[in-house]
């Protein structure tokens, strides 16, 4: 463990316990999150992405359960919260959720209660996690506002998310999640209902933001686009599982997984020939209760080993200190 | 919000006064009217009543007049003296002969609303945080019961064991010591001491019906993505709970209370006859059976009342409760 880490993740499972069976949404992950730094965590619908960044803060659904691994802060490196410890009534956890983490949401439409005002909503927030008054917390909240661009703040802290536009309502949204001064914000989609223009402006002011609040941003993301003018490391996953880890310049350029190197395929680009077509990943997304044995992806891989990869979970196979790939085809060819 | 508050008093009295419409024509539907059923009733006794004396009382009584006039005149009365006519069978003014009746009613119906919510508000909100726990499926038991058991024979039951158990009855409206006092402080927690048993009586059903529609909201509100949202930002506990999905489950409970004061009204009759209230319910039918118009009427438009009322007060609540119906905003 060095001392940039700041949140350690280890081998961590959620799984659902629902009627049909057990779906094992996130089995057996790890990474570190570095100190003012950006992880992308990128993966088709179904990867168990989102599901891994709720565990960070124990916003699980009720029928989720954390059933192995640890989440590790080090906020204070000599004294470590173990998150994934915590009692759910505990006031550490609720200390650590809004304070310590924060996070941003897909649907800023249903992440604002639609019965309060926005400013309510960032004074509770605020008055939960600091000394301040119920005025320092407003004035705060409009300086929050004002920062993240939105024009009129102090009439804009009194009106609806439903009266904002989808835009601007994205900005509050990070206003809130920024203005306890976490030190990791989780970015859960944050673009994905914003139109390409909007989603630009909010890609830059995260940007600016953490450079202004000396934050990590973990950013989820289907978009390999968005994550490539964001991210400092980037996690691939499917199914549940983590495929190739790298930084940005490893991933796009030197992708060893088949699952990644197929879904660099899959983007479109400026340039290439215009009748040509986008490259899919063949085959389907296996069901959730599908257990598959050894590499998740072995059904839709091109160069699967058979009587391996359909058998045995892939070791890890080092490219370099950050570079980091599960697969067999890529340990084979070493030899 | 006053602009709302104006809207809505407005559509309300407009509606009132097409309710006043429809009553009078109803009140005017059966044939013949008060002096027939008056003659009916006199000849089965024996006696003779002659055309002329029918005539005589009908012009009395302003019946030989169109309808459209008779109708016209009597809410001129109410508009402009307060005055709802006369009960020909009474004879006397109809507000004298309703009188308290109206009140009884009217504080049986609150005290019922008050009961129900008291109870079903905890329960429901019980739960749908504890979905399928004992409690839940207890509660669950107890409300179909509870809807499923006739009113009056809740009533006739308590009336039963608190006889036989306290030996004091529960039924009529006060004890005999106060029956014919003056009001006073002791005889209106006389009169809350027997009111509560009809008031209960008629919660019951009532009760399971907001149980079930408040946890069914918030069963469906708590898994939605700003609670999750509210939880993220550190709020937690009851504080989480009571302060999001409740509050956005509190909307059907507060839309429904119109109806939910009409339901209590046009069943307290025959609670009040078992326990014998003496409420609008037993003068009602005997007006509606000899044709009093103007006291059926009355009574058929102070119903009506209670339940615009009712709408009037659920799209205020609901106006303070939700800022996109204050706003008027189309979703």
């Amino acid at each position: 463990m060095d001392e940039k880490t700041l949140l350690e993740v280890k081998d961590l499972s959620v799984y659902f316990n629902l009627r049909e069976g057990v779906l094992k949404a996130v089995d057996g992950v790890s990474f570190n999150v570095d100190r003012n730094s950006t992880v992308g965590i990128v993966g088709e619908s179904g990867s168990g992405k989102s599901v891994t960044a709720q565990a960070f803060m124990r916003i699980l659904p009720e029928t989720a359960e954390i059933k192995t691994g640890e989440i590790n802060y080090y906020k204070d490196p000599d004294n470590p919260i173990k998150i994934h410890a915590l009692p759910d009534r505990s006031p550490i956890l609720s200390n650590i959720r809004g304070k310590e983490i924060s996070m941003i949401f897909q649907e800023p439409m249903s992440a604002f209660s639609p019965l309060h005002t926005i400013g309510h909503q960032m004074i509770e927030c605020l008055m939960l996690h600091t000394p301040m008054t119920k005025q320092e917390a407003r004035e705060r909240s409009i300086e929050m506002l004002a920062k993240v661009g939105i024009s009129n703040p102090d009439k804009r802290i009194d009106q609806y998310s439903f009266e904002l536009s989808g835009g601007m309502r994205q900005r509050a949204m990070i206003a809130i999640a920024l203005s306890t001064n976490p030190s990791i914000v989780i970015a859960d989609e944050p673009t994905t209902s914003l139109d390409v223009t909007i989603q630009a402006q909010i890609l830059k002011l995260m940007k600016d933001m953490q450079e202004e609040f000396n934050m990590s941003i973990i950013f989820i993301t289907h978009n390999l686009g968005v994550i490539a003018q964001m991210a400092d490391m980037i996690q691939v996953m499917y199914l549940g599982k983590i495929m190739e880890a790298g930084t940005a310049e490893e991933i796009f350029y030197e992708p060893r997984h088949p699952y990644t190197i197929n879904l660099l395929k899959a983007i479109p680009k400026i340039g290439s020939h215009v009748n040509s077509r986008l490259e899919a990943i063949p085959g389907q997304i296996p069901g959730p209760f599908d257990v598959q044995k050894g590499c998740k992806f072995c059904t839709r891989c091109p160069s699967m080993i058979k009587g391996l990869c359909d058998l045995r979970t892939p070791d890890i196979k080092k490219y370099s200190d950050t570079h980091s790939v599960y697969c067999w085809r890529c340990l084979e060819q070493e030899k | 919000m006053v602009n709302f508050i104006l809207k809505k008093l407005l559509s309300t009295l407009i509606t009132i006064f097409f309710v006043s419409i429809v009553v009078f024509i109803i009140i005017e539907l059966p044939p013949g009217d008060f002096t027939d059923s008056f003659a009916a009733g006199r000849s089965d006794q024996g006696e003779v009543v002659s055309k002329a004396e029918i005539e005589n009382m009908r012009a009395l009584y302003g019946l030989d007049r169109p309808v459209h006039e008779r109708y016209f005149k009597w809410i001129w009365g109410i508009v402009s003296r307060g005055d709802f006519g006369i009960s020909f069978r009474y004879k006397s003014p109809v507000l004298f002969v309703i009188g308290e009746r109206i009140s009884f009613t009217t504080y049986l119906a609150l005290l019922t609303m008050l009961f129900t919510y008291l109870i079903a508000i905890p329960i429901g909100i019980y739960s749908a945080m504890r979905q399928y726990t004992l409690g839940d499926y207890f509660f669950t038991f107890a409300g179909y019961l509870g809807l499923s058991i006739p009113s009056f024979l809740l009533a006739l039951l308590l009336l039963y064991f608190s006889t036989k158990y306290t030996h004091t009855t529960v039924g009529g409206l006060f004890s005999p010591e106060f029956k014919n006092a003056a009001w006073s402080m002791a005889k209106v927690v006389d009169m809350l001491k027997h009111i509560w048993v009809a008031a209960v009586v008629l919660a019951v059903a009532g009760t399971a019906k907001v149980i079930r529609t408040l946890r069914a909201t918030l069963l469906d509100e708590k898994s939605k993505l700003y609670v999750t949202a509210a939880k993220a930002r550190g709020v937690s506990g009851n504080a989480l709970i009571m302060k999001y999905p409740v509050r956005a489950a509190m909307n059907p409970i507060a839309s429904t209370l119109g109806w939910e004061l009409s339901y209590v009204i046009s069943g307290s009759p025959i609670v009040a006859v078992v326990l014998s209230i003496p409420d609008m319910g037993p003068l009602y039918l005997t007006a509606l059976l000899s044709q009093d118009m103007y006291l059926a009427g009355t009574l058929l438009i102070f119903m009506s009342l209670m339940t615009i009322i009712g709408t009037f007060v659920s799209d205020i609540l609901l106006a303070i409760l939700d800022p996109r119906i204050r706003l008027g905003i189309k979703i």
